[in-house]
Order: structure tokens, then C-alpha cells, then sequence
């Protein structure tokens, strides 16, 4: 396969992990803790 | 180059809506695309090292902020270091003082490597203390100065150790009127985070190595001092595009996988690669 079809693949492949931390960072409410540190300071 | 030229109306306006205050309780929970402090008392998002280290003080993994981080790296790699860091705009402007400048080789810039390692990970997990925002020189200028100045009760407290973070801020602020960036290419954990993301991202530059004649100019202009025609997508790239408006050749191109983002010399739409 050539070179700019696997960055392709792994770019898209990197996109969809990352959507997916985020998605469950918001289900394990880690939203929260980020919003409660900041109003703190 | 069009894209290249709006680059400095996008930093003004990114400083701007990173501290706009008045959404600041609707976003703060929110990591924002660059190191900008959330102590600061306009900032409207949070610090994504910042938070980082609250959730590794925690013993928590910090899977909401990684996410973030790795979704603006996929898209645009290190391209917020460029054009959306406050920070990095406010080494710029410094840099504009007119005295003799030294270029210094990227010998040692795996220190932010270090740096994120020790200052952002070991360190606050073993103390439960955020020792890299304690250090910040971009905290002291966004929130340690401003703080001091705005409230009576923070100035009561000032002792030795606010005035050791306002000497590591003088220090860097000597650094960057002399040599570009320093605090990009040396320390900064989050441009290490996203260094790796340059390989890999859908924002890439392209060398058109039949037009390229080696004359080096593009790393003449680089505030990160890359050979841009032998490494284009480099780690330490912040993708502020300098090298394709210099380049005589017209033979650096940004690139996109998959999208399409400008024309590209011939005036036909650039290749969609993937």
C-alpha cells in the first residue's frame, strides 16, 4: 500500500480514537473536574 | 500565499477569544487548543496541561483532556502552536526588538520532552502538586502578574517564590528578544504532546522536490530553525507557513489528507492525497 494511503488510514484512524477519548471522558463526567480546578483558581 | 497572510489577524483573535471572560462559566470545562493559563482572570477555557496535571494529581487518567489534545493534533498537528497560542504570539511580538538575534541549533529539543515527562506526569502523580503551572512562565504573564495587580488579598501573599516565577519569566522574556521561540522549541509540554501528531496530521507540507534547489531560505525564516526541504512535517514544525511564502520556488505547498485546501500554484485545486 502506498505511504499516502496509510497516513490516510492512520489519521482517520487517529481522529476516531480521539473522538472517542473525548466521548468517554464526558461519560466518566471528566468534564467536571476540569471545570471544578478552573473555578477554583 | 493566501493562508499564510491571515495568520496574524488569527492570533490576535485567538488571544482574544481564549480570554474573552464573559463565557468563561459556560467553556471553562472546556481545554483549550493551546498553553493558555485558566488562573488567568479573563481566560474563558481551560489549560490543557493544566488539567492534565489536576487529573494526574487525582491518579485519574486524563481521557477527556487526551482526547482534545489528540483530536487538534490529527487535524492540524502543531498547527495551534502557530497560530492560536497565545504564548506563542506573545514570544513573536518580544522577538520584534530590535537587537542583535542568535540562532541557536535544535540540538537539545528533546528537553520538552523532559519536561512533560517529569514537570506534568512523575512529579505532580508522587506530590499531588501541579509543579509545571507553579513554574510557567506563560501562568506568571497570563495570571500571576494580572492576579497580583487586580486583588488586594493575592498582593498580601506575595513571598520568595512568586518573585523566583516573575525571574523565570524575565528570563525567558530575555530569551525570546534574542533567539525565536525558545519556549516552543525548549520547553513547552504541549507542543510535545503534539510534536509526534506532525507525521501523521491532515494539515501537512509538501516539498516539490523538481522545483526545490536546496538554497536553504526556508530555514533561514523557520522560528523553529527545521531544514523544511529535508524534513517538512518535522516535530518542531508550528506550521506558521513562513517557509512556503519564502520560498522563491513556490515549492512548499500546505496539504491536507483528504480535504482540499487551496489551489495550489497552477490555480487547479490542490490533490487530495488519500
Amino acid at each position: 500500500m502506498e505511504r499516502a494511503k496509510l497516513l490516510f488510514i492512520a489519521n482517520r484512524m487517529l481522529i476516531v480514537l480521539a473522538i472517542a477519548a473525548i466521548l468517554g471522558g464526558l461519560l466518566l463526567n471528566q468534564w467536571r473536574d476540569v471545570l471544578v480546578k478552573a473555578i477554583l483558581l | 500565499m493566501w493562508l499564510a497572510r491571515q495568520r496574524s489577524p488569527v492570533q490576535i483573535l485567538s488571544a482574544l477569544a481564549l480570554n474573552s471572560y464573559f463565557t468563561q462559566r459556560i467553556t471553562k470545562g472546556l481545554p483549550c487548543p493551546a498553553l493558555n493559563c485558566y488562573a488567568c482572570p479573563a481566560a474563558a477555557f481551560a489549560c490543557p496541561i493544566g488539567s492534565i496535571q489536576n487529573f494526574v494529581e487525582g491518579h485519574k487518567f486524563p481521557l477527556y483532556v487526551l482526547g482534545v489534545v489528540g483530536l487538534v493534533g490529527a487535524l492540524v498537528g502543531r498547527g495551534s502552536c502557530g497560530w492560536l497560542c497565545p504564548f506563542g504570539w506573545f514570544q513573536e511580538l518580544v522577538h520584534k526588538i530590535p537587537i542583535p538575534k542568535l540562532r541557536l541549533p535544535n540540538r537539545f529539543n528533546w528537553t520538552r520532552y523532559v519536561i512533560l515527562a517529569v514537570l506534568v506526569v512523575i512529579i505532580p502523580f508522587v506530590t499531588n502538586v501541579p509543579w509545571f503551572c507553579k513554574l510557567c512562565p506563560a501562568g506568571s504573564l497570563e495570571a500571576g502578574i494580572p492576579q497580583v495587580l487586580l486583588y488586594d488579598y493575592i498582593r498580601e501573599q506575595i513571598g520568595w517564590f512568586y518573585w523566583l516565577k516573575i525571574a523565570i519569566l524575565v528570563g525567558f522574556v530575555a530569551w525570546m528578544s534574542v533567539t525565536r521561540r525558545p519556549f516552543c522549541r525548549w520547553v513547552c509540554p504541549l507542543g510535545a504532546l503534539w510534536s509526534p501528531f506532525n507525521a501523521i496530521s491532515a494539515l501537512r507540507l509538501e516539498v516539490d522536490e523538481d522545483a526545490c534547489t536546496r538554497c536553504n531560505r526556508c530555514q533561514e525564516v523557520c522560528p523553529v530553525n527545521i531544514r523544511v526541504h529535508e524534513s517538512p512535517n518535522d516535530g518542531a514544525c508550528v506550521r506558521c507557513l513562513a517557509c512556503a511564502r519564502a520560498c522563491p520556488q513556490s515549492a512548499i505547498a500546505v496539504r491536507s489528507l483528504g480535504w482540499s485546501l487551496e489551489a495550489d500554484q497552477a490555480g487547479t485545486p490542490a490533490q487530495a492525497d488519500g
